[in-house]
């Protein structure tokens, strides 16, 4: 009795959370599932189409090439997120008196990606930009097709380090210091305080960030829309990207929800290579 | 110590200690350049820029500041429309989010797994995904370009701030809820008299950050109200296509769109910091 009265009570509570991620997540999530296997403008009504649109976005050069880009993209910024991330909240816990440093070192993360873009923009245009201006000479890494996905890739890092330096810090605190003192006692140096405890320790936290940083990447947008616009010819264009462009530029609902399925399924993927490399790394 | 003399250790913990203080600093200064550069462009007169370039501005001026206020509809509507905006979403989703947390934590309900899956997919699947037919249903039901359709698809749930609340509220003692309730407490008078108060830091985080997303958001609100109702992202966007290379305009709208989340990082770094802290000690 009392049971049941606390499961109405629990689901009472929860009944606004309830509605809103199955009004504004779950309806439209299974809604995209079916607009995959239709044709359709976004004027009149879809038409069947069977599962031709999925078909197309699992063959299509344009969604291999755009699950490329933004895989090469994710895999240098974590990279450049983990390890930069990793050796500035050491550096950081070093001074535990600098609480504002880390303070300011999570601004990046915080700033509109949109905004990021334009500034980025601004430092990189290839005739009027920062960099052009200081060099006196003309920049093309904007205009370069291994350049472009790499200054995305340095933008991504620029305001993803300040998060992996939050949780890293903070987990580092977390280490009992018995266990430094305990390792430097049997002669460990800092690289394998580091190798041996550390790194270790910190396992849950490296998967968090790559797990963040997939999920990150797989909706990897609105840094690109005053940067690259996707270009040049398709460099720099990201799965979300591309998405985006099917379907309110091309208006080919079908094909851009297929694309999204395909999205999901690859993001999915990946966060299961992840989750087994921790599963086993922790074994 | 063994053989190294007293003086040297002291040389090389003093070395070490200047080189960290040095990659610190380092690390400050790359993660300000690209905004106070931004910051110094939109403080220089576009005629200083235009002959020198990026420098120190002579005369500092705010002209740019003035251009983009001049037209109300240029930038001073898109910044009210997303405080406004913020605002409703920020009070709205914390309330429903300390709810929905507080029932996660209190009662074992019907459907909880089920509901903790929901939350980690939405969390996880890109926003571009639900954003088709979601567009093509507020189109249908005609809010397209409204502010409403701004506020609504985020007023009841986000899965990040129920975890974090969740999270912070399974560190309030079960003994402290049990006796609260054995005193004759309803659930609302323990949650809004104990539990709350106990994770205040945890509500003004939450809030804080949904305020700051609602301001950084620009694919819901470019797509559904465009540049009929544009929200703050979607102004500066458009300013740098509309006005491609005049950079001291566009840098001027870019400096207003970063002050709050550097407020929020200032204010919210130690909050933040212990959340994840208890979230990944051991």
């Amino acid at each position: 009795m009392r049971d049941s009265r606390q499961a109405a009570a629990g689901t009472l509570w929860a009944a606004p959370a309830i509605v809103g991620v199955a009004l504004f997540f779950a309806l439209p999530a299974i809604a995209v599932v079916g607009l995959a296997f239709t044709d359709w403008n976004l004027l009149g009504t879809p038409s069947w189409a069977g599962p031709r649109n999925l078909i197309d976005a699992l063959t299509s050069d344009s969604t291999v090439r755009a699950i490329c880009v933004t895989v090469a993209i994710g895999a240098v910024s974590v990279v450049i997120e983990i390890s930069v991330g990793l050796a500035l909240a050491k550096t950081l816990v070093a001074f535990p008196r600098a609480a504002l440093a880390g303070a300011v070192l999570l601004i990046p993360w915080m700033v509109a990606p949109i905004t990021v873009g334009v500034i980025a923009r601004w430092v990189l245009a290839p005739s009027d930009g920062l960099i052009a201006e200081l060099l006196g000479h003309r920049v093309d890494v904007l205009v370069d097709p291994l350049g472009a996905p790499l200054a995305v890739a340095a933008v991504v890092s620029w305001q993803a380090t300040g998060f992996a330096v939050l949780v890293y810090a903070a987990a580092l605190r977390t280490i009992p210091s018995e266990l430094r003192a305990a390792a430097a006692l049997d002669g460990a140096g800092a690289w394998n305080l580091l190798r041996r405890l550390e790194w270790p320790l910190l396992r849950p936290v490296t998967f968090f960030l790559l797990v963040t940083a997939t999920i990150r990447g797989f909706a990897l947008y609105d840094v690109i829309v005053p940067l690259t616009g996707g270009g040049p010819d398709g460099a720099t264009r990201t799965v979300s990207t591309l998405i985006v462009e099917e379907a309110w530029e091309s208006f080919e609902i079908g094909r851009a929800a297929a694309l999204a399925c395909v999205a999901v399924g690859v993001e999915l993927i990946f966060v299961s290579l992840q989750w087994g490399w921790y599963r086993r790394s922790t074994r | 110590m063994g053989l190294v003399p007293q003086e040297h250790a002291v040389t090389a913990h003093a070395s070490r200690r200047i080189i960290l203080g040095a990659t610190l600093a380092l690390a400050i200064a790359a993660s300000l350049a690209p905004l106070l550069l931004g910051a110094t462009v939109a403080l220089t007169s576009p005629q200083q820029f235009a002959r020198t370039g990026v420098g120190v501005p002579a005369p500092w001026t705010l002209s740019n500041f003035a251009a983009l206020f001049a037209d109300p509809t240029t930038f001073v509507r898109p910044v009210l429309v997303t405080l406004g905006a913020g605002v409703i979403v920020a009070a709205a989703q914390t309330t429903s989010s300390v709810m929905a947390a507080y029932a996660l934590t209190r009662f074992p309900f019907a459907g909880r797994r089920m509901f903790v899956v929901v939350l980690a997919a939405a969390y996880a699947v890109p926003p571009v995904t639900t954003v088709i037919p979601l567009y093509s249903w507020f189109v249908g039901i005609g809010l397209a370009g409204t502010f409403w359709a701004l506020v609504v698809p985020f007023v009841l749930a986000s899965p990040y701030a129920i975890f974090l609340l969740a999270q912070w509220m399974r560190s309030v003692p079960s003994e402290v809820v049990d006796a609260a309730r054995v005193d004759g407490g309803s659930h609302a008078t323990v949650l809004l008299r104990v539990v709350a108060p106990m994770v205040r830091p945890a509500i003004a985080t939450v809030a804080l950050v949904t305020f700051v997303s609602t301001w950084n958001s620009y694919l819901w609100p470019r797509l559904i109200a465009g540049v009929k109702l544009p929200q703050v992202q979607v102004a500066v966007a458009s300013l740098q296509t509309q006005f491609d290379s005049n950079w001291t305009l566009v840098m001027a709208a870019a400096t207003v769109s970063v002050v709050p989340p550097i407020i929020a990082a200032l204010v919210l770094h130690r909050s933040l910091s212990s959340a994840i802290g208890t979230g990944v000690s051991p």
